[in-house]
């Protein structure tokens, strides 16, 4: 049997609100992610979905339930976070921001320069060693910010919507560098996006969540055959069908949450 | 129109160049044709004269080097305090409760008009003008470091921390760094003070300086050597200038707006 390595037992998550009593945002949720899975999270706008993703992230705590990383509770040693918002340090250049997760843990200058030059090269970003942020475009920015997190080699990747914002050709360029890295590196991600093909390029299981409050609503596994790449996975039979099938359960959920929007307003 | 282009920058040079001599002839002419009375403002050639002799004559090297001193001495102090103080303030929400109205309510009293008690504390000689040179500067930078540290971007604070890092280094790698440019503001403003601090110290009671100077000159009715002794303040004053402006070159190449 495969190991564990974020299991989600029974968990909910009420936003205190200014108002009335609270927000309903997740509801009785369970879910398991095994070790070197890529799981994605997809639902509606507002579902709840960051929020699932920062209580694995241990960045704040559920109301009720059990959240365990590689079988314990609290927020794991080493985990990567990336979201969509740039942070980037703007005083370091590439390789120094590349290099910060290393240098909080003291590791050596000839160590820190060979993972750096490794995965600086890996993603194209030669050439850049010494740029500041502000120099490069929007999809140099967010490599920057991705081999930032692998630089420290964490276990569990999180990334929340990391490609919003950026146009279609930078993100399957983005989307073609995760898969790569996700070969080479096997990391486990959870990734939450609202672009259904980006789900499924990238991911071995897709969870789609119901409206608010989020529930499991569907699962779908991926068994598109890796390595893969973005333009042969966009075509195949399979993609298009899944494609299908998520957006069609999908529609369903985004009607009834904008019904329930409605509902709220009167 | 691109405002760095060299035949531009040349251009404004010449013109203002033109300017300056143009101002100082038209000033060496009405006092020639004693339109303005050259007892009160002098003229540019007697002033130059009396900076030359001023130079040869080695006072000048030496009251300029007291002042220096002072200022140098004030700017860094001041600089240090403010920097320390404005940090843990801004990071330290109970000691900034306590200590924020204080400093803030001691804000408000006219610090120039505290110097003769200064120089009544302190003495006569640069310990007093040192300490109202670093008082003036404390304030510019205190406040504009406070300020930075409230301004930190919390979602860098926090990507940091989730790569680990504890809180001293996320006060090293994040808060100091982000800080930089609030804090070379307030040292901008403190180059002025400083000085200020210095000169006004030496006026309210000394025995040598630039401030002493233009104080013993004015009582004596030689108002080119008060001029000589501006003229030096000014290069003074952008000498400094140039000198931070160098540092910050160093300092901020990654911001968009210092390349």
């Amino acid at each position: 049997m495969q190991k564990e390595s974020i299991s989600v037992k029974d968990v909910s998550k009420t936003h205190a609100l200014k108002n009335n009593a609270g927000l309903n945002v997740l509801s009785h949720i369970s879910l398991s992610v095994q070790d070197q899975e890529f799981l994605t999270l997809v639902g509606p706008s507002g579902c709840g979905k960051s929020t699932l993703l920062s209580l694995m992230a241990g960045l704040s705590a559920a109301d009720s339930g059990e959240i365990r990383i590689h079988g314990r509770e609290g927020r794991a040693p080493v985990l990567g976070y990336i979201s969509q918002i740039d942070t980037l340090l703007p005083w370091l250049t590439v390789r120094g921001n590349v290099e910060i997760g290393l240098e909080l843990r003291r590791v050596s200058d000839r160590e820190k320069k060979s993972v750096s030059d490794r995965l600086i090269h890996q993603v194209g970003l030669g050439g850049f060693e010494n740029s500041y942020p502000f120099e490069l475009s929007g999809g140099m920015k967010k490599r920057a910010a991705v081999i930032r997190t692998l630089a420290y080699d964490p276990d569990i990747i999180f990334m929340d919507e990391p490609f919003v914002g950026l146009d279609v050709q930078t993100r399957d360029e983005l989307e073609e560098d995760i898969l790569k890295i996700w070969q080479d590196h096997r990391k486990t991600i959870v990734l939450v996006t609202h672009d259904l093909t980006e789900a499924i390029t990238l991911s071995d299981r897709v969870v789609l969540l119901t409206a608010r409050p989020a529930a499991i609503k569907s699962e779908y596994a991926v068994s598109l055959p890796r390595p893969r790449s973005v333009a042969e996975t966009r075509f195949s039979e399979e993609f298009i069908t899944l494609h299908r099938q998520i957006w069609q359960d999908l529609s369903a959920e985004v009607t009834r949450a904008g019904k329930g929007i409605l509902h709220e307003n009167r | 129109m691109k405002t760095d282009d060299p035949s531009i920058k040349a251009r404004s040079k010449t013109l203002m160049t033109a300017m300056i001599l143009s101002g100082l002839g038209l000033w060496e002419i009405l006092a020639e044709f004693k339109i303005i009375n050259p007892f009160y403002s002098s003229r540019p050639s007697v002033i130059f004269l009396d900076f030359y002799r001023f130079l040869m004559s080695g006072e000048l090297a030496q009251h300029l080097w007291i002042t220096l001193q002072e200022a140098l001495a004030g700017l860094f102090l001041g600089t240090v305090a403010g920097v320390i103080i404005g940090a843990v303030l801004g990071r330290v929400r109970w000691v900034a409760d306590i200590f924020g109205p204080i400093i803030t309510a001691l804000y408000g009293i006219p610090k120039l008009a505290l110097a003769p008690i200064f120089i009544l504390w302190f003495g006569l000689g640069m310990e007093s003008k040192i300490f109202i040179s670093a008082l003036l500067v404390f304030y510019l930078v205190f406040f504009s470091t406070f300020e930075g540290i409230r301004s930190v971007n919390s979602d860098m604070v926090s990507a940091i921390r989730l790569m680990g890092a504890g809180r001293f280094q996320i006060y090293q790698r994040v808060i100091l760094p982000s800080c930089v440019p609030w804090i070379l503001t307030g040292i901008r403003g403190g180059i002025g003070a400083s000085l200020l601090g210095a000169i006004v110290g030496e006026y309210m009671g000394a025995g040598a300086g630039l401030g002493w100077m233009v104080q013993y000159a004015t009582t004596t009715y030689q108002i080119e050597r008060v001029m000589s002794c501006l003229l030096v303040l000014l290069f003074m004053g952008l000498a400094f200038n140039k000198g931070l402006s160098f540092c910050e070159g160093r300092l901020l190449k990654w911001r968009p707006d210092h390349r």
